[in-house]
């Protein structure tokens, strides 16, 4: 068996082979290579399987190059499996997933990723026009170039002075039509209301975000959001409430931990607050903190995307 | 007992409705201020309370005492080890690993990292039980202000001083609390934040040498707690840096004024001074919350 082959049952050794950053460089021209050879070697019965195997393979790959910022041989990688996904003459749910794995992870590469993002999502959208998903990924990439600081990937910040520009309102509110994404857009728009200064409609969007959904990143950054708008609203005792409910919802985001404890320890209560630190400082969540990856928009999905498409390769 | 390293003791007179509505209390609030006193960057020794000049919100007060216990230090030593503090985090970790053993067998540490998110690797205990430091590898994004918001939300414990002191390169990435947000905490907390921006060691003399304007906000922070903000490269430095901070730290002055002239409620600004010619210079808390 080779090690494609390995990869698709899971075999331990690979998948430690494949998160290896330093092994982009080959994996990529093994695959660009000989990657189409192999995929129509057993003939066309399994051919849409292997290619399924080899373009995943090839996705996880490139994940492992986050943080190490080898970007062209990863970007080249995955060129050439979203065009060999395009190969299929009908589009599949798992050629869904992994586009939209792919996109997460270019989100997750922030400004690095954003031009191979926007033509990622064109090919996403021709391959799957009625996906709702792709509309809230433009949202994003709207706002990313709104109002982000370029350099550190840090959203608009909540002194309540930034001008959102009126595109990235629009798209966030289209994205709100369709019952999928409509929690989640609510949620964005309320931070950028909020850091535009609208406490009022920041409010309002952060309640829908926290009671339309029962995803808990995103209830809890809708409650999250809420506490701050309330907090720029001067009112300390429901913006705890806010916290309060922000860290229940997920009590492993050390932003909802933190925040939390800040107004325990504001309003005299510094014992629960020294211990819900020491708590979080213990358990809590790093990068995969839903605020945290609020400036990667669905890279926070790439746990459960990467998972459905290995289930779907076996 | 509530604010900060300040202690305020009130010695609460009963309160009429006709005394509440006066703009001004002749309150007898006790407020205890620490405060070390440097000359040529040493520690002085030997004041009296007749040398210290402290105005609250303006108004002249009178030092009524002033001690110089020395009491046991609660350290939390806080590593940055996100991805910009990858040529100086390996040797930082060494030096600091040495530095520790300075501390006093009273004294206790714990050890705090931060990158993504906000780490304790071990919990406050004494040096000699310590565990010794791992070493780290730097990678990620930076949550500065999350660690400096956890590291100021200490209880502080009786008959003891919570001290603590920060390596990083300054830079925030991915913190979920802003820095306004943690100067609140810096205003109220009890523990005094040291600071320390670390360069690499094959950094220029002149990276070192000077304050640069963005690193203005974070000494600005740290002054409001009492503590200082010192550019360092990341080698034996450190070990002489943190010494330093902790020396000076154990050399601090407890002051002590009846608060009088000032209205009660809201943040009091303080000022100390020597009255001496000498050049001194005087890290003290800039300030408490009264009411």
């Amino acid at each position: 068996m080779d090690a494609l082959e390995l990869y698709a049952l899971g075999d331990p050794a690979v998948i430690k082979m494949v998160a290896e950053p330093r092994a982009i460089g080959s994996i990529a021209a093994a695959l660009v290579k000989h990657g189409a050879a192999w995929i129509r070697a057993n003939g066309p019965s399994e051919t849409s399987h292997r290619r399924l195997v080899a373009v995943t393979f090839a996705l996880e790959a490139v994940r492992h190059v986050f943080e190490s910022l080898e970007g062209r041989p990863a970007w080249e990688m995955l060129r050439w499996a979203s065009g060999e996904l395009r190969q299929e003459s009908k589009p599949t749910d798992a050629e869904r997933v992994w586009r939209h794995g792919a996109i997460a992870i270019l989100q997750g590469f922030g400004a690095s990723g954003i031009d191979v993002v926007e033509s990622e999502l064109n090919v996403a959208t021709s391959r799957f026009p009625a996906e709702p998903r792709w509309l809230l990924i433009r949202a994003w990439r709207a706002e990313m170039d709104g109002t982000f600081n370029p350099k550190t990937i840090r959203p608009a910040p909540l002194d309540g002075t930034i001008e959102v520009p009126p595109g990235v309102i629009r798209a966030y509110e289209q994205a709100m039509r369709a019952p999928e994404t409509r929690a989640e857009a609510a949620t964005r728009l309320a931070y950028l209301r909020c850091a535009s200064g609208r406490v009022d409609l920041a409010i309002d969007l952060a309640t829908q975000g926290a009671t339309l959904t029962t995803e808990p990143d995103i209830r809890s950054l809708a409650h999250l959001i809420h506490g701050w708008a309330l907090t720029r609203g001067d009112r300390p005792a429901e913006a705890l409430a806010e916290f309060r409910a922000a860290h229940e919802s997920l009590p492993a985001s050390q932003s909802a931990a933190l925040w939390l404890a800040r107004s325990l320890f504001l309003n005299g209560e510094r014992a629960e607050a020294e211990a819900l630190v020491d708590e979080t400082m213990r358990t809590g969540l790093g990068e995969l903190d839903p605020f945290r990856l609020y400036p990667r928009g669905d890279f926070r999905l790439w746990p459960m995307l990467i998972a459905q498409l290995r289930r779907a390769i076996r | 007992m509530k604010v900060l390293a300040l202690v305020i003791a009130l010695a609460l007179l009963a309160v009429s409705p006709a005394r509440q509505q006066q703009p001004f209390r002749t309150a007898t609030d006790v407020v205890i201020l620490e405060a070390a006193v440097l000359q040529n960057n040493t520690p002085v020794t030997g004041l009296t309370a007749r040398d210290f000049i402290v105005t609250d919100n303006g108004v002249r007060q009178t030092v009524e005492a002033v001690s110089a216990e020395a009491l046991p230090v609660d350290l939390s030593l806080i590593l940055d080890t996100s991805g910009s503090m990858t040529d100086t985090v390996e040797q930082l970790t060494e030096q600091l690993t040495v530095a520790t053993g300075h501390l006093r067998a009273d004294d206790h540490l714990r050890f705090l990292q931060f990158g993504w998110g906000v780490r304790e690797v071990f919990a406050m205990q004494p040096p000699a039980s310590r565990v010794s430091l791992d070493k780290f590898t730097a990678g990620g994004a930076t949550s500065f202000h999350d660690a400096l918001a956890a590291a100021l939300m200490r209880v502080r414990r009786p008959g003891r001083a919570e001290l603590a002191v920060v390596f990083t390169d300054a830079v925030d990435t991915s913190s979920a609390m802003t820095l306004e947000a943690t100067e609140e905490l810096a205003r109220r907390s009890d523990v005094l934040l040291h600071a320390f921006i670390v360069r690499p060691p094959e950094a220029v003399a002149i990276d070192v040498m000077i304050l640069r304007p963005d690193y203005r906000p974070l000494a600005d922070l740290v002054a409001l707690t009492g503590g200082g903000l010192e550019v360092m490269l990341a080698d034996k430095h450190v070990v002489t840096g943190l010494s330093r901070a902790i020396s000076e730290f154990r050399s601090r002055y407890s002051l002590r004024f009846t608060a009088t002239g000032v209205p009660r409620a809201g943040w009091h600004e303080l000022v100390v001074t020597i009255d001496r010619p000498g050049g001194f210079v005087v890290r003290a808390r800039r300030g408490y919350f009264g009411g």
